[in-house]
């Protein structure tokens, strides 16, 4: 009896300490502060909590999600992209004009992801072999991916009108196409992260370069893979965005560099690497975008969502970074 | 003998991180100068309208604002805070000064609420770096969103003219030179001394260098470093009262996308990203360069993409030219 009872207490102890654990997780922060935000908006306005309004704001912000999880991995590896903006829009504007010369559709889709994967090569020839802070380099290329746009495809945006190009507007088994490749997304870049052993010494070289270097990790091949890759999303998430808009914009994205970021240190990224968490990154995405999305439901001003997004990201990493310390 | 033979240390010293060595100040400035005349005499050769009186004057006042908020921002990245904020601030500044002069407050005080409103700015994003020790780059990113965001509620979306003469006192001249390229002057001078001469200034280099020794030799480095960054608040509220008065209105959206400008030329001057090094001097060349080579191109006929592209390059050259010098640098791929 005695034995069973402390049993029990031993299991109960488990799952409390589990328990204490996952509720300091910013993960797990993130979602009950999703949960209370859905739940207040939706006794605001009935017209918030309705299917077609979640998956709409949903697609919407997929492409967001899709180059916040590259720039998660990037992040986790000690490596910011701010970039992403720049290749967002460049990759759409290839896509959007390979495609209207003829090239078939995958073909051109591959060759706007194959631009992103340039643009993220750039990025790591100077991060790694120039050894230019990844902020500033990256800063510097966007910039110039930027001037790049503006010099190619001049100010105006050119509508693409095709329903094959359009493919991001139509919906697969009841769900917008851009939510389906979020889905995809998450599962293959969270599992790579979390669960690969390649996704764990990309963290351990983002939190601890010098000891990363000391078990002979080459660090500077893991953040060429973690730029690669973050680049390379972001190119996905242009080409969704250039079909979601059904045109070629070469001033798309301005300024998502700082939603992205915003939303990976809101998922639990770090300034100082070796963490990040895909999921995270996802909650925090659908938590801007439904705030946004609440706002505007509200006859808000929509910049309300400039304070309200400055303010949790601060907030949410005072939190975040409680145990760790932070900043001296 | 417990020293380690001569080959480990080697060994250890190749495998530690590879870190970039400080960019010599004086080496940045003396090629500062050298591409500033190279660029102008270019510009003055090839470009009709460039070395003419009303052209340098107005490339004067449009780069006033950049030169009066890259100041601060001096400061705060020599002592290891980066202030992305700034631009906003601008905006923010602007804002609350025509708001004030709008309900009927008397132009000074609406002036002086321009540089309390930054400076209250600055001291918050001050107090999130010191108390809740979040990075500054991602308090003042907080902040950009935050200040623009408070600029259109409080503006409530609008811009407003302003006709006050007091106010708008940044459209006058004085010996044919606008008065905030004047102040920007005095700024620098000012600015200069106090970075270069006073404990004020020298206790940047000391936090931005190196930390820890700073607090060991029982410097208050939060306070200061509040300090600091509402002293870069403060400066981007001037410049946001210099703004809104030579351009007669205050503008909700103004300024959008200015602290990038400046950073760019902060960090073209020598101030290192990490801190600890960098001068007033080298932010000046850095801003002259800036302006003059945005506005020699723009008298040619090139557009907004270029001068992207030539920020992007401002950025990234200078570093990548003193690429050789790091340690162990080698075009090859390394062993490690």
């Amino acid at each position: 009896m005695v034995e069973s009872r402390r049993d029990t207490t031993a299991i109960h102890g488990g799952v409390r300490l589990a328990l204490r654990k996952q509720a300091s997780s910013p993960t797990f922060l993130l979602f009950v502060t999703l949960v209370v935000l859905l739940g207040v908006m939706g006794a605001a306005k009935s017209t918030f909590l309705t299917t077609s309004n979640l998956t709409s704001t949903a697609a919407l912000s997929s492409t967001t999600f899709i180059a916040a999880a590259g720039f998660t991995i990037a992040a986790s590896a000690g490596v910011f992209d701010l970039s992403v903006g720049g290749t967002m829009m460049l990759s759409g504007v290839t896509f959007g004009t390979l495609f209207q010369a003829g090239v078939p559709l995958p073909l051109a889709a591959m060759g706007g992801v194959l631009l992103g994967a340039g643009i993220g090569t750039v990025n790591t020839f100077l991060v790694t072999k120039l050894r230019i802070n990844s902020i500033i380099a990256t800063l510097g290329v966007l910039f110039i991916v930027r001037g790049i746009g503006l010099e190619v495809g001049g100010r105006r945006s050119t509508q693409v009108v095709s329903d094959a190009f359009r493919f991001a507007r139509r919906d697969l088994l009841g769900l917008p196409v851009p939510v389906w490749g979020s889905i995809v997304v998450v599962i293959v870049t969270h599992y790579f992260l979390a669960y690969t052993p390649i996704g764990q010494r990309l963290r351990a070289v983002g939190g601890n370069p010098d000891g990363a270097r000391e078990v002979a990790l080459n660090v500077d091949r893991y953040r060429t893979m973690a730029l690669v890759v973050s680049a390379g999303l972001a190119g996905l998430g242009g080409i969704v965005l250039a079909s979601i808009i059904g045109a070629i914009d070469p001033q798309g994205a301005i300024g998502r560099e700082i939603v992205i970021a915003t939303a990976a240190f809101l998922g639990g990224a770090s300034l100082t690497g070796g963490r990040g968490s895909v999921i995270g990154t996802l909650m925090a995405v659908f938590l801007l975008a439904s705030l946004f999305n609440g706002l505007v439901q509200l006859a808000l001003r929509p910049e309300w969502i400039d304070i309200a997004s400055g303010t949790i990201l601060v907030v949410a990493v005072a939190i975040n970074q409680r145990p760790s310390g932070g900043f001296r | 003998m417990t020293a380690p033979p001569a080959e480990h240390t080697e060994a250890t010293r190749t495998r530690s991180s590879p870190k970039r060595a400080k960019s010599d100040p004086t080496r940045r400035i003396y090629a500062l100068l050298v591409f500033i005349v190279l660029e102008m005499s270019i510009f003055a050769l090839f470009v009709p309208d460039f070395w003419t009186q009303r052209n340098l004057v107005s490339t004067g006042r449009l780069n006033a604002v950049v030169a009066i908020v890259a100041i601060g921002v001096t400061f705060g990245l020599i002592s290891g805070a980066i202030d992305i904020s700034v631009g906003a601030v601008i905006a923010l500044s602007g804002v609350v000064g025509g708001q004030l002069l709008g309900h009927g407050f008397p132009a000074p005080l609406a002036a002086l609420g321009t540089v309390a409103a930054g400076t209250l700015a600055g001291l918050t994003n001050g107090f999130f770096v010191t108390r809740f020790r979040v990075h500054p780059l991602i308090v003042t990113i907080g902040m950009l969103s935050v200040a623009r965001g408070l600029a259109f509620v409080l503006a409530d979306g609008r811009s407003v003219i302003i006709s006050d003469d007091f106010f708008n006192v940044f459209q006058s001249k004085w010996f044919g030179v606008p008065l905030p390229v004047l102040l920007a002057a005095v700024a620098f001078l000012v600015g200069h001394y106090v970075l270069a001469w006073t404990h004020f200034g020298r206790y940047t280099y000391a936090m931005g260098g190196n930390d820890v020794a700073a607090r060991a030799v029982a410097l208050p480095v939060d306070r200061l470093r509040t300090y600091y960054l509402g002293l870069s608040g403060g400066l981007a509220g001037l410049g946001g009262w210099v703004l809104a008065s030579a351009v007669g209105a205050s503008v909700p959206s103004a300024a959008r996308g200015t602290e990038l400008v400046v950073i760019t030329a902060v960090l073209l001057g020598g101030v290192g990203f990490s801190g600890g090094s960098g001068n007033l001097l080298g932010t000046f060349l850095g801003v002259v360069l800036i302006g003059t080579m945005v506005n020699g191109m723009a008298l040619q006929g090139l557009g907004p993409s270029h001068r992207l592209i030539v920020l992007g390059l401002a950025l990234i050259l200078p570093l990548a030219l003193e690429a050789r010098k790091l340690e162990g640098f080698s075009w090859r791929t390394s062993a490690t």
